[in-house]
């Protein structure tokens, strides 16, 4: 799909409520006027096509207009929201930035960097003459990756008409999963509720005031979302589906999302930076298990880890090796458990803890201390004993009052009701700190 | 810190390890009880979460030690084994790594 056609979607849905943010509504028709204009811009500048732009800040309607228009214009985009703000130098000098979009009094202005990019897969995007966009991915357990991906190759698979959806844009336009989003509202004559901040009280309120119908999130968030108790102050009626991804999904945490909200149908989404998001069905709403593919997608299990193959998968990294095999496979690296077409995401074979043999994985052990009253936030993570090999480690935020030894005995007592005994933590540690990054995914970064 | 004060603070690790335990798996707290080793009531992921309590226990004292090193398990006779052999290993670490 080109620009030409989404702008063609855009225009006939006219009058249409495009964006929402806070409470400031955009119509369609000012969003195809401002995407005009940023053409114009670029047109009459001395911007070369496949440049690396980087657009700085969050959405607006500039911000997504100038995306769009460079998008047309052939540009290679880094998008860097204020969710990484703290790494714009590191992702600038990674993505060899050569032109900067930034925001001064409300008007993004147009500087140059006098750095040549002239990294090998930019050189193929160029001859391609597509326009090209670079992600990071989020180094929850390592180092950030600049993914470069084909951005023609993205915006095909929003040609096939969807339904017609009020969203809550969730992530920024920098991540996988906002762009997904984005384009797909856009696409299909929708909204995207760009709530002011992530708060569940804040993400409650923006579904209130805009009707919202779908609510693609984490599971971290989630379990805020109930322990907040948010949405009683808000009517979230209109919520009929919520999607969550990026992590794995506590059973704790689902089976307290489909009883506190029966109507809202649960959908697991798997994606990742590399190989897009893939369409996805779960079993049924209170079931980790799911069905991933699509049309342009192939997967397959080795050794226990789901491999993709994508028709709309990246280029490769900047800065590593590509992942790819030779039959074009990504190893996702996560283990997951099969059942016929059904599979059932582990975790990711990083993150496994390898105590005296044992696999653990984080997510399992998160979710029963997550059953526990007054725990808001846990994070879990192995650590190396020379007893074990390894041992499990779990960092707790609570609400209580209680002494870092009476909630070591609450804990593993009831862990000893549900886990066997190596997956219960044997260090434990109460933090004052939420785990999670900006984008509400838990990070498991060894410090 | 005197032996006598690093016992308190094993007894009080193994009295929290039986608080979080079934009735019928209670340490008995006593210099004959074999802790860990063969007839021992500590498994090695029991042994792993006392060690742990213990070095949380310190750094309440402002004693900060490692109490899985490397040494500790190749050695001939293990430190693991009842309350008196723990006391006197924690004593030498403390002495060692302060």
């Amino acid at each position: 799909m080109s620009v030409a056609y989404l702008k063609e979607k855009m225009r006939q849905a006219g009058n249409a409520d495009a964006v929402a943010i806070g409470s400031h509504c955009i119509s369609y028709q000012e969003l195809t006027e401002k995407l005009d204009q940023w053409q114009s811009f670029l047109a009459n500048s001395t911007l070369p096509a496949g440049a690396v732009v980087s657009v700085k800040g969050d959405y607006s309607a500039d911000a997504i207009a100038l995306f769009l228009a460079l998008a047309n214009y052939n540009a290679i985009i880094i998008p860097l929201s204020n969710d990484s703000a703290t790494q714009f130098d590191e992702f600038t000098n990674i993505g060899q930035v050569e032109y900067e979009f930034a925001q001064h009094d409300n008007q993004y202005i147009l500087t140059p960097t006098q750095v040549t990019a002239d990294h090998q897969i930019y050189q193929e995007i160029r001859q391609r003459g597509t326009p090209g966009l670079v992600l990071f991915s989020s180094g929850s357990t390592g180092k950030s990756k600049a993914i470069v991906h084909d951005l023609a190759a993205l915006l095909t698979k929003f040609t096939v008409p969807r339904n017609t959806m009020r969203t809550v844009l969730f992530l920024q336009f920098d991540h996988i999963g906002g762009i997904n989003t984005l384009l797909y509202t856009l696409a299909n004559g929708g909204m995207a509720i760009i709530p002011e901040n992530r708060r569940p009280i804040t993400v409650c309120k923006a579904i209130e005031m805009h009707k919202g119908e779908v609510l693609p999130t984490s599971p971290t968030f989630l379990n805020l979302l109930l322990l907040s108790g948010a949405a009683e102050e808000s009517d979230i009626s209109s919520l009929k589906l919520v999607t969550y991804g990026t992590e794995p999904m506590p059973a704790s945490t689902l089976e307290a999302m489909s009883a506190r909200f029966p109507n809202i149908r649960m959908l697991q989404t798997y994606g990742l930076s590399e190989v897009g998001i893939l369409r996805s069905k779960s079993r049924d709403s209170n079931s980790l298990w799911v069905k991933v593919g699509g049309e342009d997608y192939q997967t397959k299990i080795v050794d226990g880890k789901l491999c993709i193959k994508s028709k709309s998968a990246m280029l490769g990294y900047l800065n590593a090796p590509s992942p790819f095999d030779s039959d074009g496979y990504m190893n996702t690296g996560d283990q997951v458990e099969q059942d016929g077409e059904w599979i059932r995401i582990l975790g990711r074979e990083s993150e496994i803890i390898n105590v005296g043999g044992e696999k653990v994985y984080p997510a399992e052990v998160e979710s029963a201390i997550l059953q526990l009253d007054g725990v808001e936030d846990v994070v879990v993570v192995g650590i190396r004993h020379p007893i074990t090999g390894m041992t499990v480690s779990a960092d707790v935020k609570i609400t209580t009052q209680e002494s870092l030894s009476e909630f070591k005995v609450r804990l593993r007592k009831h862990c000893s009701g549900v886990l066997p005994g190596f997956k219960i933590p044997t260090k434990i540690r109460l933090i004052d700190d939420y785990t999670h990054n900006a984008r509400f995914k838990r990070m498991r970064r060894k410090a | 810190m005197d032996s006598s004060d690093i016992e308190k603070i094993v007894v009080n690790a193994l009295q929290l390890t039986n608080q979080s335990r079934s009735d019928n798996t209670q340490i008995p707290i006593s210099e004959s009880t074999v802790l860990f080793g063969k007839d021992g009531h500590l498994d090695s992921m029991a042994l792993v979460a006392l060690l742990m309590d213990i070095e949380d226990a310190l750094a309440e004292e402002s004693i900060d030690v490692s109490l899985s090193d490397e040494k500790a398990m190749s050695s001939s006779r293990s430190p693991f084994k009842n309350l008196t052999s723990m006391t006197q290993y924690i004593s030498d670490v403390i002495a060692e790594q302060s």
